[in-house]
């Protein structure tokens, strides 16, 4: 290499002037040459100095990935469903227990104010229909064709005046499609979880029932149902 | 020397140590920093540090198409309605138009909104401010208010004007994109005092700049509207049955 | 350890000085728009046919150009003239909003769709029935010889950020130079439905 600097072995560090020689080590007159100095050993290994270092390299990796995750957060998580929190055989009870910010619309005192919402859903009945009722508003709707209806009867117990609005009645099959995920149903209802004489979104009744419609593919083999507010929690029932 | 090789760099980065050193050393910290200062503005010097930000505008000529941005406009008149479509002035006031001919000059649509922010609300023509938003939260109608004048007693500062909405002459509806190439005959509307008697409107047109890469990253690529680069007069018809039956047609 | 300064040479300055031009002609030079692992899964198809695009199958019916497009509600005409392209999609995960609908034409120049009349850009469907929807491009006469439409799950602005690593269609219009010319021509209208059901059921409609 082209640098130029003087090895100082014997003096680490020392600015030496220029012209002049080493400084004497003691016992050492002027003109006598220096023994050998010993050479240092071998420096440890690139590796065994950076030991440490390597082991903690991944945990450093890891932190700063998880760091960066905001936008998995922001962008991902709250919007499907993607936490499950209880599930349950056929005939069973599921426990929904979720948290969403009230506006206070329906019941002012609750306005800006983040709720739990918790509500117990058993399914009573999936079934297969030729027909579909006719809507709240609107003419009858027809089966299309190559789609076949569902008919999910559910039961729900809740405290009262519980906010059931963006409910998700989801019929999901074998192949994990997963059918009737819009907060709103084939036949136009955005009120899905409300009992059938309900005026609004709130519940009136500790216990109610609903019958919500789905339209799925003819061949689709219905597995489950999930029941979710629009997520990232939702509680799945299996189907005998 | 004590150092052997006297490479070309490095000799020329010890001459210039030491003719510093030379200069500098007598100086107090003061005299340095008025030194380092003087330095450096001679050093933009070359780069137009001095030159003037020039204000220059084309004039607008009625009918001449002009290139803004990715669009090419030509302003065809100005004309003034009581109503077009489903804006309603408030009473007293009514709806200035100005008719242009538009078209996207670029290879990928660009927003009707990004032409609109390119033509702003004619200033001192007794355009109707935008209504605040807190008053818009107390109040539910999106029509700015009745005020006559243009500025609000209680603001020190002037109050914004609106971007225009814009119609398409042609068959009344509004549209969010312009695509490339088409040409639209379009009308930039806002609402104008009724107390406005002149016979021209003034009109200014804005350079939009394009940004590649914005300084906080949130915004790379957009158009940027940025200095006046065509102003003028445009005569102000008085509503013809013509032109209305044209813009108002539904 | 080290004694004095250390000096600067030729062979150190041309390093440095080599490092960044090639720094600067690598960042200058490379395109960065489309990197490899980013690009989009380009699924081919012509008019007619049912494509999978993994999260949906997607069939463009029809396509017809026209003047004037009206619906119930509206009537827009055309700056250029209208494309419009009659699509029917069958989600195939979950509840889906298909938001790219773009036409590109012979000389690369992009269009979008626009919300006049009864015509959509964003789609919302889920699995278990076929949704029908009319999109509509305003475009001009050169754009239409050899145009294709593209249409995703994810949106197309920003060079087709959206559609990153995911499924998108192309599929060729089917004009050719000499059509073109005739249908700039004519002066149809065409009058478009709110999206549906492929068979027209009486009135009930998603909401």
């Amino acid at each position: 290499m082209t640098t130029l600097v003087t090895p100082a072995a014997s003096d680490p560090g020392q600015n030496m002037p220029l012209g002049m020689a080493p400084s004497l080590r003691p016992g050492m007159l002027p003109g006598m040459i220096p023994p050998n100095t010993p050479v240092p050993a071998r420096r440890k290994g690139w590796w065994r100095r950076n030991a440490v270092w390597l082991v903690l390299l991944p945990v450093a990796i890891a932190t700063a990935a998880g760091a960066s995750s905001f936008r998995v957060w922001a962008f991902w998580w709250p919007v499907g469903l993607h936490l499950e929190v209880d599930r349950a055989a056929a005939g069973g009870t599921a426990h929904l227990a979720d948290e969403y910010l009230d506006m206070g619309f329906d019941v002012p005192e609750r306005a800006n104010t983040t709720v739990q919402r918790e509500i117990a859903a058993t399914v009573t009945g999936v079934e297969q229909v030729d027909q579909l009722p006719p809507p709240a508003y609107g003419d009858p709707v027809l089966i299309p064709d190559g789609s076949v209806a569902y008919e999910v009867r559910m039961h729900f117990a809740a405290e009262l005046q519980t906010d059931v609005s963006g409910c998700q009645i989801i019929l999901v099959a074998e192949d994990g499609t997963r059918y009737g995920e819009s907060a709103s149903d084939v036949l136009g209802s955005s009120n899905r979880c409300s009992a059938p004489d309900a005026e609004g979104f709130i519940s009136e009744q500790p216990e109610w029932d609903v019958t919500s419609y789905v339209l799925a593919d003819p061949d689709a083999e219905i597995t489950q149902v999930r029941l979710a507010f629009g997520g990232p929690e939702y509680v799945t029932i299996g189907l005998p | 020397m004590k150092h052997a090789r006297n490479g070309g760099p490095d000799v020329a980065f010890r001459l210039g140590r030491r003719l510093i050193a030379a200069v500098a050393d007598d100086m107090s910290t003061v005299q340095r920093v008025v030194a380092g200062v003087v330095a450096a503005l001679v050093g933009i010097s070359p780069f137009g540090a001095w030159n003037e930000v020039e204000a220059k505008a084309d004039p607008i000529v009625a009918g001449t198409p002009v290139e803004v941005g990715p669009f090419e406009v030509t302003i065809v008149k100005a004309a003034t309605a009581d109503e077009l479509a489903y804006l309603v002035p408030a009473p007293g006031n009514h709806l200035l138009a100005v008719v242009a001919d538009v078209t996207n000059t670029g290879e990928v649509p660009e927003y009707t909104n990004t032409f609109a922010r390119a033509i702003p609300a004619p200033k001192d023509a007794g355009i109707i401010p935008e209504k605040p938003i807190e008053d818009l939260a107390a109040d539910p109608s999106a029509a700015p208010s009745a005020s006559a004048a243009p500025e609000e007693p209680e603001e020190p500062e002037e109050p914004k004007l609106p971007t225009a909405t814009v119609f398409n002459v042609e068959d009344g509806t509004e549209f969010t994109f312009l695509n490339p190439d088409v040409t639209y005959r379009v009308a930039l509307i806002w609402e104008q005092s009724g107390d406005y008697a002149e016979k021209t409107v003034p009109l200014e047109m804005v350079e939009l700049e394009w940004v590649e890469d914005d300084p906080q990253g949130l915004d790379d690529g957009h158009w940027f509207p940025n200095e006046v680069i065509f102003q003028g007069q445009i005569p102000l018809n008085p509503p013809k049955p013509a032109a209305d039956a044209e813009a108002a047609q539904q | 350890m080290r004694h004095g300064r250390r000096r600067i040479t030729w062979k150190g300055t041309a390093l440095v000085v080599g490092a960044v031009a090639a720094a600067c002609t690598l960042v200058t030079y490379v395109p960065q728009d489309t990197l490899i692992v980013e690009t989009p899964f380009v699924v081919e198809g012509a008019v007619g046919e049912t494509l999978d695009l993994t999260y949906a199958e997607l069939t463009v019916t029809d396509v017809r150009i026209a003047d004037t497009v009206t619906s119930f509600s509206e009537a827009a005409a055309a700056g250029g003239t209208f494309v419009v392209v009659d699509a029917t999609w069958r989600a195939t995960q979950g509840a889906t909003a298909f938001s790219g609908a773009e036409i590109t034409d012979a000389e690369g120049r992009r269009f979008w769709p626009t919300n006049q009349a009864d015509c959509e850009s964003i789609v919302n469907a889920q699995p278990g029935y076929s949704w029908r929807v009319s999109y509509c491009f305003d475009v001009p006469k050169e754009a239409l010889a050899g145009a294709t439409v593209r249409l995703a799950r994810g949106d197309q602005k920003e060079e087709h950020a959206g559609q990153r690593r995911d499924a998108v269609a192309v599929i060729d219009l089917g004009i050719s130079r000499e059509e073109a010319d005739t249908l700039w021509e004519a002066t149809e209208t065409v009058t478009t439905e709110p999206p549906g059901y492929p068979v027209a059921t009486t009135g009930g409609s998603e909401g």
